[in-house]
């Protein structure tokens, strides 16, 4: 009991990782109809820039800089190349977007380099704390918490403020949003800017104890990617939700589920989001939460 | 239509270009004046539609290009603006097929007409519509995809007066609907237009336009081919002929047929 405790918290914490990354892939998805394949690129990015920043700026405050850092790159890749693809086939959305993936990768291993990095926190990195029976990395519970708050700071601006209303439009017909005089162009841009700021706030809390901060950060947004399939491409809360039942699912497969398949279970956790995704795309290929077009002709 | 009063909108000359070949206007002039409703009528692929997205500026979403011309309001070269600036300078284009954003509620829809506005003046104008259209406040809170066809185009109109416009610009805002909603909505526009806002109306349905309508334009092939006051386009024998449907006396024999074929390759 105390075990499966400890494991939900973690699971949980790395599911909320895993939802802040998808959020992003599914606004974006919603505003620009694309793939974002650079998304993972990003969040290491967001990790990265905040083991520097930290250096010269309060903690808080370098996280701030980190994510406004990252969410502006990612809207100027939107304003200088990724809005000319619009109405472009899919297959050439995704090849100029793991394009510059590449080049984003190859650009923080030349600042920053190859070494791993240990993702500083203004705690005490391995401070452990009781919940009921169970220990668990301070860590963990300070990440499950930012990031649901960023989950709800996001849901809250895009369900009950103007500019979420205009996001919504815009994601629903630009030529319509177009017409009723919203700025199209900045709202996209914004939107881009929020999917790479809360990329790189998922990144500096996956980078924390006991991972680390290497340039093979990026994968994990791979590893989130089942969410986004399993919840539904439209829906921004299905991918979320679905992204803390994988983490969950992650976590305690590899406590429970690996140690049965002998020599075939080493690792078998990162395999089971995808065999889940796998599941979905043949049992129900829209997701759990995926829209039927409300449509009155 | 004074001569006193200068038009708001001025279109001048203006050609268009769809894909870099595909011709669609080939230089029209009209104006809209300070108050009325004016009609542009014309058969399917006329250039009705493209007239108004070159006004509105939604022209480049569809890979189109003036070639030639001007569009001005008030003397003010609107051209160079983009579409979004010229909503919010008066410019309101209403898109056919209504094309309410399904997804968000009734009274998001509103608030998405009226982004950028400071709340209160917002908030007054959703009320206002409200007081208009009593079945959108009990439905404020529904997905917009729900409403009837024509509470929809209701809708869609009330969401384009959020910017206050000088100028309304309804591209068929009749299609497919039910003729109690047909009534409805001419009524609306008959309101809008008491209270000092122009319209430029195309439709293919001429009767119900030209009865809304002082002043009217008959497009054909990206050209203007008659235009004069509403009631005399209505009693000008080729309208009633080829847009009323009016027979002579009602004879239709084949003779006819060859004589429209005559009179079209006249009008062109």
């Amino acid at each position: 009991m105390t075990q499966l405790l400890q494991l939900s918290i973690s699971g949980l914490a790395l599911g909320a990782s895993y939802a802040l990354i998808a959020l992003g892939f599914s606004v974006v998805y919603r505003a620009s109809r694309l793939f974002n394949f650079a998304h993972g690129e990003l969040l290491s990015l967001g990790a990265f820039l905040m083991t520097a920043l930290v250096d010269v700026l309060p903690w808080w405050l370098a996280l701030f800089a980190a994510a406004a850092l990252t969410g502006g790159l990612a809207a100027l890749l939107e304003r200088t190349v990724l809005r000319r693809m619009v109405g472009r086939p899919v297959f050439t959305t995704i090849i100029l977007t793991l394009f510059l993936g590449l080049l984003l990768r190859a650009g923080i291993v030349i600042a920053f380099g190859t070494d791993t990095r240990g993702m500083p926190t203004p705690w005490d990195a391995m401070a452990e704390v009781q919940v009921g029976n169970a220990t668990v990395l301070l860590s963990s519970l300070v990440s499950l918490g930012a990031t649901t708050a960023v989950l709800v700071l996001m849901h809250a601006l895009v369900q009950r403020t103007p500019l979420g209303v205009a996001m919504r439009a815009a994601s629903e017909s630009q030529e319509v949003s177009l017409a009723l005089g919203i700025p199209v162009g900045r709202v996209l841009a914004f939107t881009w800017f929020l999917a790479g700021a809360t990329a790189a706030v998922a990144g500096i809390f996956l980078g924390m104890f006991p991972r680390s901060v290497d340039s093979n950060l990026g994968y994990v947004a791979l590893r989130a990617f089942p969410a986004i399939i399993v919840g539904g491409l439209e829906s921004v809360v299905g991918a979320v939700v679905a992204a803390f039942m994988l983490g969950l699912l992650e976590v305690l497969s590899q406590a429970y589920v690996n140690p049965h398949l002998g020599a075939f279970g080493h690792n078998f956790h990162a395999v089971f989001p995808y065999a889940a995704m796998i599941l979905f795309l043949v049992l129900r290929p829209r997701g759990l939460w995926g829209e039927h077009e409300v449509r009155r002709v | 239509m004074t001569a006193s009063s200068p038009p708001l909108l001025q279109v001048r000359n203006l050609q268009v270009v769809y894909h870099s070949v595909v011709r669609a206007l080939r230089g029209i002039s009209l104006e809209v004046p300070q108050q009325g409703v004016v009609a542009l009528l014309g058969p399917n692929g006329a250039g009705k539609s493209t007239a108004l997205r070159a006004i509105s500026g939604l022209l480049e979403l569809h890979d189109g290009t003036i070639t030639k011309g001007s569009v001005a309001m008030s003397g003010q070269n609107l051209l160079r603006l983009p579409a979004d600036v010229r909503v919010r300078e008066g410019v309101v284009q209403i898109l056919e097929g209504r094309r309410i954003l399904g997804e968000l509620s009734v009274e998001e829809n509103l608030l998405a007409g009226g982004f950028g506005m400071g709340a209160k003046a917002r908030a007054e104008l959703v009320e206002s519509a409200f007081t208009r259209f009593p079945v959108l406040r009990e439905r404020r809170r529904q997905k917009a995809g729900y409403l009837s066809g024509g509470e929809q185009q209701l809708l869609a109109i009330c969401r384009g007066l959020m910017r206050r416009p000088k100028v309304l610009l309804l591209d068929e805002p009749f299609l497919g609907l039910s003729p109690k909603a047909v009534g409805e909505v001419s009524e609306l526009i008959q309101r809008i237009s008491a209270e000092g806002v122009s319209v430029l109306l195309v439709e293919q349905n001429a009767s119900v336009a030209l009865r809304l309508a002082h002043y009217g334009y008959v497009l054909e092939t990206g050209k203007v081919v008659l235009d004069g006051p509403a009631d005399r386009l209505r009693d000008d024998p080729d309208v009633q002929e080829f847009y009323l449907g009016f027979g002579r006396e009602g004879q239709r024999g084949y003779h006819e047929l060859k004589r429209y074929r005559r009179k079209r390759r006249w009008l062109s």
